[in-house]
């Protein structure tokens, strides 16, 4: 089997004469976590929704591994990728854990209804597994248990990303998206976010594409960083390759600032 | 008042109370009828933006006023319980197809676009976001429309469904304040209660706040078992009601002569036969309105006058007398299979009639006498009078009358205008409650100019061939009533306000007929 989980052959995208997208092509590694970066509007969004169809673009195609997402049934595709964005987007009127089990309980109820007559999980087992699974996912993210059953709002801004995360994975993804999960909250908060998502990533090594327009995020987060400049890729290669190797000026910008802590930090000025 | 109206209360409580249940009902099945359509549509218009036209055509049909939307459904759906359910439902569905349609508008897209890249069929994200979250519209909406339909079901009076309107157009067509008050009263009370324990729902079914009770309380089998037990045992109520017992649809026109004679009827033929008699008191718009009911249906019997009969149903050109009962009688079978029994008695058609003192000054007593001293009286009649056919211009010119003045006044301003000498000569109805015990002389239609207009019981042929014995139960009314005994009756609740039905009773019993 082809080493890439996800292709991008000769697409492109653009909304009236606004071009997105003008041509990509890229491919993404089995098991990979890619970051993604560029300043907003560079497109980097559109990628990644184009990898679960909530975005279609004008021209080329996609493969995920090997098979083209158009020829996928749009519902399984998204299913099996999980998905997590940036902001509160928990659902307002669902406890925590309806929140965070909201993938598998879906796949649940379309097995109930596609297999009457087969042999399915009983609602006993599958609850009794849902609340150990639940238990874990929250572990995984570090909130308790007592989070359960509150509501979305009685939750702060950190709280409520780290369900985000717990959502994402919540049915075992193979592929996870994530468009700047932790654009919105505090740097120590954040630092913590992005440490448990590491962890995360170290223990189940499923393929991560994650969008951000912190290069300090990106280049800490990422086994290969992903540089997108209107719509182009300016450079992909992994984070020292970027520090050390600027390709273009875009990228020099870009990790100006960072190059300036590094050397802060080991006294060369 | 306040005593008035405790009175009313007290002593009339069957009445109300079943006006109050017949109320509840109409407004109820049209509350539930609006929900369920106004979702439906709502939906179908937010997640086919093509069918936004539906919510343009919700509004035009909202803009058409009530009384209007209730004649235009009669042709279709008749007169009675069902044009007022349907008018009622259709007005409700503005308000649910707007708020459906905002509510599920107004959730932040992100939301919805994060539970379909989660994988969310579009059936899903409208079940499990979409709805849940725009609860809150959709229940004020209810809210809203639940009052509104409350209040409006006050007019389905007017096109024979029962309810509290029929209390309220009453009061208003006997001149019966109590009465238009207590109707009130009720129909405020009804709305605000049910509007209070839709507050309390709206509180549990808000976003994020013990939502969870409510879906328990319906998985609770016993409130569900008890749900079903009382909707099971109204429906067999209702049943048992009316089974066995044949039902009699009686109906009345909107003034007090016509209440009395329904009434009368009503108890008559309940007394007589095991009939059960459903009686749509005061249907407005009058003869046609009614007329349509009987053709289709849902009237058996009422009580028309022959006058009208001729002009305004059969519309005969010339004006009627009685030689002509015999044509009106076959021209009925013949067009609408319907058929006319014998007059009541009384005649409520025009009069002239002139205080007792300037009848005594010029020594009058028909109209003729009229003539050498008309160009020194005022003349006062309704405004609809000096338009008529068998009004004041034919009036005048078959009589050769050239009053001094004429003054256009209300009907119930006549007697005071006559009271205070503002006018001297008056046109009134023969039956005019207002007439027993006034000061007035009436002059004799010495040229017969105006048409009659007897009381008869007219009865559906349907209804006739499937119970004859009818016939010579409402006979035993026929030739009993006199002009001047329902001038009596009619000043008992014009003026006395007594229940008609009290008064009906009381002249049953007097003849003996009950």
């Amino acid at each position: 089997m082809n080493d890439n989980i996800i292709e991008f052959h000769n697409i492109s995208k653009s909304y009236g004469d606004n071009v997105i997208i003008p041509n990509l092509n890229l491919n993404i590694k089995r098991g990979d976590f890619l970051t993604v970066i560029g300043s907003s509007g560079c497109g980097k969004t559109t990628m990644l929704k184009m990898i679960n169809r909530l975005i279609t673009p004008d021209k080329g195609e996609i493969l995920i591994n090997g098979k083209n997402i158009k020829d996928i049934d749009v519902v399984k595709l998204r299913r099996q990728i999980g998905y997590s964005i940036q902001g509160n987007m928990l659902f307002p009127h669902l406890t925590i854990a309806e929140n965070v089990y909201y993938v598998p309980d879906l796949i649940r109820e379309d097995e109930k209804n596609n297999h009457k007559n087969k042999n399915i999980e009983s609602d006993e087992a599958y609850n009794k597994n849902k609340k150990e699974k639940l238990s874990i996912l929250m572990k995984h993210v570090g909130l308790d248990d007592s989070f359960l059953n509150r509501f979305p709002h009685e939750l702060s801004g950190g709280q409520q990303q780290r369900v985000g995360i717990a959502r994402a994975i919540a049915a075992e993804p193979k592929l996870l998206l994530m468009d700047e999960p932790f654009g919105a909250i505090d740097e120590i908060t954040r630092s913590q976010l992005q440490k448990q998502l590491k962890d995360i990533y170290n223990q189940f090594h499923q393929t991560i594409i994650f969008v951000t327009h912190d290069i300090g995020e990106a280049l800490f987060l990422g086994q290969h960083v992903l540089v997108i400049n209107h719509g182009v890729i300016d450079q992909y290669g992994t984070p020292s390759d970027i520090l050390n190797n600027p390709a273009t000026d875009f990228v020099k910008k870009l990790c100006e600032r960072t190059r300036v802590l590094i050397d802060k930090k080991n006294n060369k000025i | 008042m306040l005593n008035e109206l405790l009175t009313m209360f007290a002593t009339q409580s069957d009445f109300f109370l079943g006006l109050t249940i017949e109320h509840l009902e109409i407004s109820i099945v049209s509350i539930i009828m609006a929900i369920i359509i106004g979702l439906g549509l709502g939906i179908t218009v937010s997640e086919y933006p093509k069918n936004k036209w539906i919510l343009t055509l919700v509004n035009i049909i909202y803009t058409i006023p009530s009384i209007a939307l209730l004649g235009f459904l009669i042709p279709v759906a008749g007169v009675g319980d069902t044009n007022a359910i349907i008018a009622l439902t259709v007005y409700g569905l503005l308000p649910m197809v707007r708020n459906t349609y905002t509510g599920i508008k107004t959730i932040n897209p992100e939301i919805i676009e994060a539970a379909r890249g989660m994988g969310s069929t579009d059936k899903q994200i409208l079940f499990k976001i979409k709805l849940p979250l725009a609860l809150p519209h959709i229940m004020s909406a209810i809210r809203n429309m639940t009052v509104m339909t409350i209040a409006l079901a006050g007019i389905a009076s007017f096109i024979g469904a029962g309810g509290l309107g029929v209390a309220i157009y009453r009061g208003i067509t006997t001149n019966n304040i109590t009465l238009v008050v207590a109707g009130s009263i009720l129909i405020s009370i009804l709305a605000i209660g049910i509007d209070l324990i839709l507050a309390g729902i709206e509180r549990i079914t808000a976003v994020g706040h013990s939502r969870k009770k409510i879906g328990n309380l319906f998985k609770n089998k016993k409130v569900i078992a008890i749900i079903i037990i009382l909707i099971v045992g109204v429906g067999a109520y209702e049943v048992y009601d009316n089974l066995g017992h044949d039902t009699i649809h009686l109906a009345s026109k909107s003034f007090t002569e016509q209440y009395i004679m329904g009434y009368m009827l009503q108890e008559l033929i309940e007394h007589d036969t095991n009939y059960k008699v459903a009686y749509s008191s005061g249907v407005s718009g009058g003869s046609p309105t009614i007329q349509r009911g009987m053709e289709k249906g849902d009237f058996d019997v009422y009580s028309e006058y022959t006058g009208v009969g001729w002009m305004v149903i059969l519309k005969n050109p010339g004006l009627y007398n009685e030689s002509m009962f015999d044509t009106l009688k076959l021209q009925y079978k013949d067009r609408y299979n319907e058929t006319w029994l014998n007059t009541y008695g009384f005649s409520n058609t025009y009069e002239i009639a002139v205080p007792n003192s300037v009848a005594k000054k010029y020594n009058l007593k028909t109209i003729s006498d009229l003539v050498p001293v008309s160009n020194q009286l005022v003349f006062g009649a309704e405004s609809d009078y000096f338009s008529r056919a068998d009004g004041y211009d034919n009036l005048t010119k078959t009589y050769g009358l050239n009053f001094k003045d004429t003054m256009d006044l209300d009907v119930n301003l006549k007697y005071d205008a006559v009271k205070q000498g503002k006018i001297d000569v008056v046109e009134v109805y023969a039956t005019d409650g207002r007439l027993y015990n006034s000061n007035l002389t009436i002059l004799k239609d010495d040229k017969h100019f105006f048409p009659s207009y007897y009381c008869c019981p007219v009865i559906s042929g349907k209804t006739l061939a499937k119970h004859p014995d009818l016939i010579p139960v409402i006979s035993k009314l026929s030739g009993k009533i006199s002009t001047k005994d329902m001038r009596y009756m009619n000043y008992q609740v014009d003026v006395e306000k007594k229940d008609p039905k009290q008064v009906a009773h009381n002249f049953l019993v007097s003849r003996k007929l009950v």
